[in-house]
């Protein structure tokens, strides 16, 4: 019988158990992960598409399509032939009757049988769908949409963060899954923990093996392939806090596996003149019509350690790249993918709550805001995952002057399943929060699920949706709290339909 | 066919080495981050010419400069392209990659197989060498990896990554890298010889990467298992550790499924396939194993099917060991997959001793 992945380890815990069989040994053996993934409900699609199907990084008129061959998905070695051939199919329609793109690739050994199809000659603003074929079987058919162009009145998307495998449910996912008029998911980091019931991933046969696990969730698989994703990542996919500038071999050859793991396992598009893997670059800039422009950050890659003078959380190249994104922005909302808090936040016991966040990072924080401010920013909004709880804030180039101007606002996402800090801790800080963070205007933890936003013209408004129970793949999914930023007028108000929902902390009652 | 090096002054070798400083320009390669530097076995606090490292390392070797970070590259253009796009190219690809003492500095060499578009279809990584790895010891240590070059590539982009762990002096180091090609048909088998796991001692193997079972309960068994061939009995010099068994049923056979490459060369009537095993049993006995391989169209149906062995105990003297055998001939038009199956017949006893190892099966586009 599969276990609900929480429930097993809330027994392990009672049992005494965690310790010696949480996360189980490295190196388990083929016999022994199977069993351990069975007993947490992980099950796959028919072979060899057992990871399932997604499209990612749409553009006007393409998108990426994504599949892995894996027979024996969490096996060290797949029993594939070096190079096996696969065919891939693009259709109006779910049927897959009106074919208007095909082609055939090889999925090579060197990738782990993983495809990369980049799709061009769509029609901007359309959805598809797709399918590949390969061994003679072929995949589930997924669907995607490629990003309009010029005028756009409505742009419905989700973001999803720190999916911690054996800490919950994706109960979320299926809600998103079903939903027909999202446009696109956002994922905003920690895909992947670099702990699992697999042991801790070193290798590249190891974080193999670790996406395998995640893609062993049905829902997950589902939600990949009903709406394309962007894409940005935070530590845990390959080791929790890490600065990608460290230079030790030992951490080099680690960061390296898992930065080709990830890559062979999602619908990333490469591109730039300096990408190369398996190291690719993923700071990106994408458009949907003339309504929203996502500003992509990779602040993991290119960051120096934290608290050091001339520290940098994303390198100089970006850093330019960033200004350049600012001075040259479209007239629509301009929306940071941002993977970790942005704002500052002081610890009410002094000093700051973490500086593996930008408060590690200040000076270079001040500049890019002060430069924001003097560009004239307008419509920004930050969405952010990592904390695993729920904020909502506003932007200043400097926090610490209530004079300096609000130029955006910051909203962090609650988890999928990574757990919160204890309702105790939660209810004990949130007003210490607020009161040594004056632009906190909302926080509220121990929940689990997505952030939905809905963009017009006038009024961006971030959707705090979560699940009944993180343990339950079929709980329901609710909207918490509302909050809005209308067009032309910096800083975020909360719905007065929710205002009365529960917070743990909320500035304007 | 074999390709030289694709490699440019793969070594450091086409200019006058310094004494650790960077060098602003090593010929043949491009910085695109620091400044490597070219320097000369023995220069004070470096490698020597008696330290690890290659045989061939001439008089100078590649260092990562004094910058953090240090990235050389270098694009090749492939050559035998008709070969790569019928998956019947291999590359061999590595290089002599170390560092300093117990310092946690290093290089690691990538090298990417770019299509027309200059998309990645493959990568392979090799290193960093870390200290540990080193023994905490001032030196280079040689890592390599073959394989089959993914069809469609058109150019490898090798770089060069040299990162420091902290200091001044980046002690990533680097000499006698290789690019080669070869045009030895890429063998379309999964575990070809049962290498892909770990050999028992002759009882079933309930799973044999690669292979499906079909029948009875085959067997992964490792060379010099008591009663067993061993490392020197007749067989294939590229043997490995392990080769396949019977098991105890009277009957086992084991299958898998490869999709054919080229296939407008197949139904032009042009491709070629060559078939190889080795097969053997025990002493006098005359337990066999068969390998057979069913070309079939894409509605699965056979157009035609190899077959190789049995190989009897008189044609093997008698002796515990195994044979070659070969097949050639023209791929059917309209083969889209083989079936390959492997029977092991037991002729008494309880230990079925039909033995094969280094099967091999491969489509040359043209070859025909």
């Amino acid at each position: 019988m599969a276990l609900r992945r929480r429930a097993l380890l809330q027994a392990a815990a009672g049992a005494g158990a965690l310790t010696a069989a949480w996360p189980l040994t490295h190196a388990l053996g083929p016999d022994a992960a199977y069993a351990a993934a069975a007993a947490l409900g992980a099950s796959w699609d028919p072979a060899p598409f057992t990871l399932g199907v997604a499209s990612g990084d749409p553009l006007p008129t393409s998108v990426v399509l994504w599949t892995r061959l894996a027979p024996d998905p969490l096996a060290q070695v797949q029993p594939l032939p070096d190079i096996v051939q696969v065919d891939w199919f693009v259709a109006t329609d779910a049927a897959m009757s009106n074919v208007v793109a095909s082609g055939s690739v090889a999925a090579s050994v060197l990738l782990g049988h993983s495809l990369h199809v980049v799709v061009d000659g769509l029609t901007p603003g359309r959805r598809y769908h797709y399918r590949f074929r390969a061994l003679g079987q072929y995949s589930r058919t997924g669907r995607t949409k490629t990003a309009p162009t010029g005028a756009v009145n409505l742009v419905r998307f989700a973001s999803l963060n720190c999916q911690h495998y054996q800490s919950g449910e994706y109960p979320g996912m299926r809600d998103l899954a079903a939903d027909a008029n999202l446009d696109f998911v956002v994922h905003l980091g920690d895909y992947v923990y670099e702990g699992s019931e697999l042991g801790t991933a070193y290798t590249l046969t190891d974080y193999r093996r670790l996406h395998a696990l995640y893609k062993g969730d049905p829902l997950l698989r589902d939600v990949h392939a009903a709406h394309p994703f962007y894409l940005t990542w935070d530590d845990h996919e390959v080791v929790n806090d890490y600065s990608g500038s460290r230079g030790a071999a030992t951490f080099v050859a680690r960061r390296s596996a898992a930065y080709q793991g990830w890559y062979e396992h999602l619908p990333l598009r490469l591109e730039g003149s300096d990408t190369a893997l398996p190291d690719p670059r993923i700071h990106r800039h994408r458009r949907w019509g003339d309504l929203l422009e996502l500003v992509i950050l990779d602040l993991r890659q290119h960051r120096s350690e934290q608290n050091v003078a001339g520290g940098t959380i994303l390198g100089a190249a970006q850093k330019q790249w960033v200004k350049d994104r600012i001075s040259q922005r479209s007239g629509g909302w301009h929306c940071w993918v941002n993977s970790i808090f942005l704002s500052q936040q002081r610890n009410p016991d002094g000093g700051y709550l973490f500086t593996d966040q930008w408060d590690g990072f200040r000076a270079e924080r001040t500049e890019l805001l002060t430069y924001a401010q003097q560009q004239g920013i307008a419509d920004f909004v930050t969405i952010t995952g990592d904390w695993h709880s729920a904020f909502v804030q506003d932007v200043r180039p400097d926090f610490d002057n209530l004079a300096s101007p609000v130029i955006g606002t910051e909203f962090v996402a609650h988890s999928t399943t990574s757990s919160a800090y204890s309702a105790s801790w939660n209810a004990a800080n949130g007003p210490r929060l607020g009161q040594a963070n004056p632009h906190l205007q909302y926080f509220e933890g121990n929940r689990y699920g997505y952030d939905l936003y809905e963009v017009t013209p006038q009024r961006w408004t971030t959707r705090l949706r979560v699940v009944g129970d993180r343990t339950d793949p079929n709980a329901a999914v609710t909207t918490l709290t509302s909050w809005h930023v209308d067009r032309g007028r910096a800083g975020a108000y909360e719905d007065p339909a929710t205002k009365g929902s529960a917070a743990q902390y909320r500035r304007n009652p | 066919m074999q390709t030289g090096n694709l490699i440019v002054n793969p070594g450091a070798d086409a200019s006058t080495g310094g004494t650790g400083q960077p060098t602003p320009v090593v010929p043949g390669w491009t910085a695109i981050e620091g400044a490597a530097a070219v320097i000369t076995y023995g220069a004070s606090g470096y490698p020597t010419s008696g330290s690890p490292g290659p045989a061939d390392r001439g008089a100078n070797f590649l260092g990562g400069g004094d910058s953090a970070r240090t990235r050389l590259t270098q694009q090749i253009t492939l050559p035998m392209t008709a070969q790569i796009d019928a998956g019947a190219a291999r590359f061999d690809v590595g290089g002599w990659l170390g560092g300093y003492a117990a310092q946690d500095d290093g290089v690691r060499l990538s090298v990417e197989f770019l299509d027309a578009a200059a998309r990645p279809l493959g990568v392979v990584v090799l290193g960093p060498v870390t200290a540990t790895e080193r023994g905490g010891a001032t030196g280079l240590l040689r890592r390599a990896q073959t394989g089959t070059v993914p069809p469609g590539s058109r150019t490898a982009r090798v770089l060069l990554l040299f990162t420091r762990d902290g200091g001044t002096s980046n002690d990533g180091y680097a000499d006698s890298l290789w690019l080669t090609l070869s045009s030895v048909g890429a063998n379309l088998l999964a575990n070809p010889g049962g290498d892909a796991g770990p050999g028992g001692t002759g009882g079933p193997t309930a799973s044999i990467p690669g292979w499906t079972h079909l029948e009875g309960g085959a067997a992964v068994i490792a060379y010099g298992t008591s009663g067993y061939p061993t490392s020197t009995s007749p067989g294939p010099a590229d043997r490995g550790v392990n080769l396949l068994g019977g098991g105890t049923a009277a009957r086992s056979r084991l299958g898998q499924s490869v999709t054919l490459p080229g296939t407008a060369a197949i139904d032009a009537g042009t491709a070629r396939y060559d078939v190889a095993a080795w097969l053997g049993g025990y002493a006098d006995q005359n337990d066999t194993a068969q390998l057979s391989v069913a070309f079939r169209n894409a509605a699965g149906q056979t157009l035609a099917t190899v077959v190789l062995g049995p190989v009897t105990a008189a044609q093997r003297g008698n002796t515990t060991g195994l044979l070659s055998r070969t097949a050639t001939g023209t791929v059917p038009p309209l083969s889209r997959t083989a079936q390959v199956e492997l029977l092991f017949t037991r002729s008494g006893g309880t230990s079925n001793d039909g033995y094969a190892d280094s099967l091999s099966l491969t489509v040359t586009p043209g070859g025909a």
